[in-house]
């Protein structure tokens, strides 16, 4: 009887739990899991979102890695600005992190200040104010007018307008700077201790011991740092618009522009499937090499 | 453990990846005897408050109908558009532009015919020009125009008289253009003739001068070349002229204006002195940059091409009204849209606001009120007389237009050896994207 009793109990808590979640679960099936579907199905099609779709096969596919130039220019685009944010990002969220574990007074200002352009980072009002910031007559160039240096086209030249955008997802560093700041706190105080006594230098410390100690979180930042940037629209949109020449045109604006310029919906979720398969294989390679270089301190025990 | 957990979450946030879906939604229908229409349009903020001024005027005289509004920016009012007529949830009456016609009536049945309300919408007092050419779509009537645009010019004539420009001479020809542009170079460096961007680069120098060439369509109705590629090289050459003698400021410096040119510094300075465009440029408040409350600019012509094949004046709608085909309130909606595009009460409060209004009588209204300004009502008057062939859906075509904006970048930067290699590279992604799309 009281086995039975048990058995309901515990159905009971199942369901309860359930319950709890019952609400997400709505949300996400409803807001991602039923559009994630809904693209797949109909990057196969010539949706254009007036028409009724009709199925043609791999058709979005084919055109998009034989005729259509401009998407095999965007992930070029798209790849470089990656190249140069997310290491650019990273170096820097380290960087800052480690000034802020230092023990100072009023250090929690100091990190909420440093963490306010991520909160900022993604809206248009920031890319806005980029704009201005970075305009030929802008408050950038009035900077280095000071110091004698000559304007730079920072938004305009096609050379440097790709820069300049990776530069304001670098300036975001906050939300990889705090995961990096709590990461830096769990290092052993013994290890440090140790190494100055064997007589390691500052650098020899670093490289040795936070390097390998928050490999983990470096990997993690590595990873959500590079799905962030591959998905960027926002600023490109609103900073440069792709320009010039579409030197800015990254994968995120030209699905825009295919989806809602175009109306070439279909093909734009087949685009969208494409970088989503990139982004998969990029996060299961960088997974891979994960054995080569990332420590966790809780496996140890296994080996 | 953690590399599992790890991995798991790392999935579901990639699902993340933008994607695309419509939802469904009922039009909302009122039980009670109000009857409420929904209208929707897009515009500045000059035009929202003429258009609520219209609505309240509406309401007062209509006390059994309630209209609600619904208003943005034209970016974000295209993205909406296509969405809410897909999923059912357009509102009754809409603001539809010109170049979306074609291609939304090719792919359904959206729009109420209109023909069935003739009589009070008084059809036939509309430009028949426009409604034969941008109205009717397979012999019905599905949307109508609320103003007229022609094409021009804006210029500042008191700065640009030292140089020998007289507003009196309606034969302006591009190297008028180019002479004009050249004194005013001399006279101060600083100083360039025109303002533009790379798509009013592309609509209003390269695209009006190959159909003054040819007085032909850039692309045929079967999706051929409808222009050589010496010709089309001839355009482009006008462009790199622009950029080359100065008639542009280079591209450096202007480019960050974009999309909002009349904000640039040295055209607000009075530095720079032309904007080539349709007549809404003209009855743009802010375009003809008025300083201490008078304006500084005045309509004027369009560069000819002496023994041109055509003007290259395209007149179309300033903006097209449509009703939705699944309304549950037509007649309160036909009566709203009535009074909009033909009363008087309307006429005054839109004035300027949709470029000049389309229908003759309602003309006259606004200028009873002195709303219409001189130089964009005779620019209007002028495009009708001279107006050019209309530009097909494959001219027309978003892809197209985006890939001349391109190609102009690319001239302004000095990219091309020569402008034929810019045809060549126009005229083989112009194919492209034909063959992608038929």
């Amino acid at each position: 009887m009281k086995k039975i009793h048990n058995l309901q109990r515990k159905n009971l808590e199942q369901w309860t739990g359930f319950f709890y979640i019952l609400p997400w679960l709505i949300g996400f099936s409803i807001f991602q899991l039923y559009p994630f579907i809904s693209t797949l199905y109909y990057s196969f099609t010539n949706f254009t979102l007036l028409n009724v779709p009709s199925l043609i096969g791999f058709r979005n596919y084919i055109r998009m890695f034989t005729t259509d130039s401009l998407f095999q220019s965007s992930m070029r685009i798209t790849g470089l600005y990656t190249l140069m944010a997310v290491p650019g990002k990273l170096i820097i969220a380290l960087g800052v992190a480690m000034l802020l574990s230092a023990k100072i007074k009023g250090i929690g200002l100091y990190r909420s200040l440093y963490y306010l352009p991520s909160i900022l980072g993604g809206s248009v009002a920031v890319s806005v104010l980029w704009r201005v910031m970075f305009m030929r007559n802008g408050l950038v160039n009035q900077i280095l007018g000071v110091v004698k240096i000559p304007p730079i086209d920072w938004l305009t030249s096609p050379n440097i307008a790709l820069g300049t955008l990776s530069l304001l997802q670098i300036w975001q560093f906050g939300s990889a700077m705090v995961i990096f700041l709590a990461a830096l706190k769990q290092i052993p105080r013994e290890l440090f201790e140790a190494a100055e006594v064997d007589g390691a230098s500052k650098i020899r410390q670093f490289f040795s011991i936070t390097i390998p100690q928050i490999s983990s979180v470096i990997f993690f930042n590595l990873i959500m740092q590079t799905i962030q940037a591959l998905q960027n629209f926002t600023s490109a949109f609103v900073i440069t618009n792709g320009g010039p020449m579409r030197r800015t045109y990254i994968i995120g604006m030209k699905l825009y522009d295919d989806a809602f310029k175009n109306y070439n919906v279909g093909y734009a979720c087949a685009e969208s499937w494409i970088l989503f398969m990139l982004i998969l294989v990029l996060t299961a390679l960088v997974f891979k090499s994960s054995d080569a270089w990332v420590y966790y301190s809780d496996e140890g025990d296994h080996k | 453990m953690k590399k599992l957990v790890l991995l798991v979450s790392i999935l579901c946030l990639i699902i993340l990846v933008p994607a695309f879906a419509a939802g469904s939604k009922e039009n909302a229908t009122q039980p009670s005897r109000l009857q409420t229409v929904r209208v929707s349009w897009w515009g500045g903020d000059a035009r929202h408050n003429a258009l609520l001024a219209m609505i309240e005027e509406f309401e007062k005289q209509n006390p059994g109908i309630k209209i609600e509004p619904e208003y943005s920016a034209f970016a974000q009012y295209r993205d909406k558009f296509t969405i809410q007529l897909t999923s059912g949830a357009a509102p009754d009456v809409m603001a539809v532009d010109q170049p979306w016609c074609d291609s939304i009536v090719k792919q359904g049945d959206f729009f109420l015919n209109l023909d069935s309300y003739a009589d009070e919408l008084k059809i036939d007092t509309f430009d028949s020009y426009l409604i034969d050419s941008y109205s009717r779509f397979n012999g019905k009537t599905l949307f109508l125009p609320v103003g007229i645009n022609g094409m021009g010019s804006l210029a500042d004539a008191e700065k640009l008289t030292p140089y020998g420009f007289d507003i009196n001479n309606k034969d302006f020809t591009w190297d008028e253009l180019f002479a004009l542009a050249a004194k005013v170079r001399t006279a101060n460096p600083s100083q360039y003739l025109c303002v533009v961007d790379s798509k009013q680069a592309s609509l209003y120098y390269a695209r009006v001068y190959l159909r003054q060439l040819t007085g032909k369509q850039l692309i045929n109705d079967d999706g051929s070349m409808g222009v050589t590629r010496e010709e089309l090289g001839k355009s482009f050459e006008l462009v790199d002229r622009c950029y080359k003698e100065g008639v542009f400021q280079p591209i450096r410096e202007s480019a960050v204006y974009n999309d909002a040119m009349t904000q640039n510094p040295e055209w607000l300075n009075r530095n720079m002195f032309m904007i080539l465009g349709r007549t809404s440029v003209m009855t743009d408040t802010s375009a003809r940059r008025p300083i201490n409350g008078a304006p500084t600019t005045v309509g004027y012509v369009l560069p000819q091409l002496p023994n041109g094949k055509e003007s290259g004046i395209e007149v179309r709608p300033a903006a097209l009204y449509a009703i939705n085909k699944n309304t549950k309130v037509a007649d309160a909606a036909i009566r709203f849209l009535s009074f909009m595009l033909t009363s008087e009460e309307a006429a005054k409060a839109i004035g300027s606001n949709y470029s000049i209004p389309a229908r003759e009588e309602s003309r006259a209204f606004a200028q009873n009120y002195d709303l219409l300004e001189e130089s964009s009502l005779e620019n209007v008057e002028y495009s009708l007389a001279h107006a050019g062939n209309t530009i097909n859906a494959w001219s027309a075509n978003p892809e197209v237009e985006a890939l001349f904006t391109e190609i102009m970048e690319k001239i302004a930067y000095n990219q091309y050896k020569n402008m034929l290699e810019a045809a060549d590279e126009a005229i083989a992604r112009i194919n492209i994207i034909v063959s992608a799309g038929l």
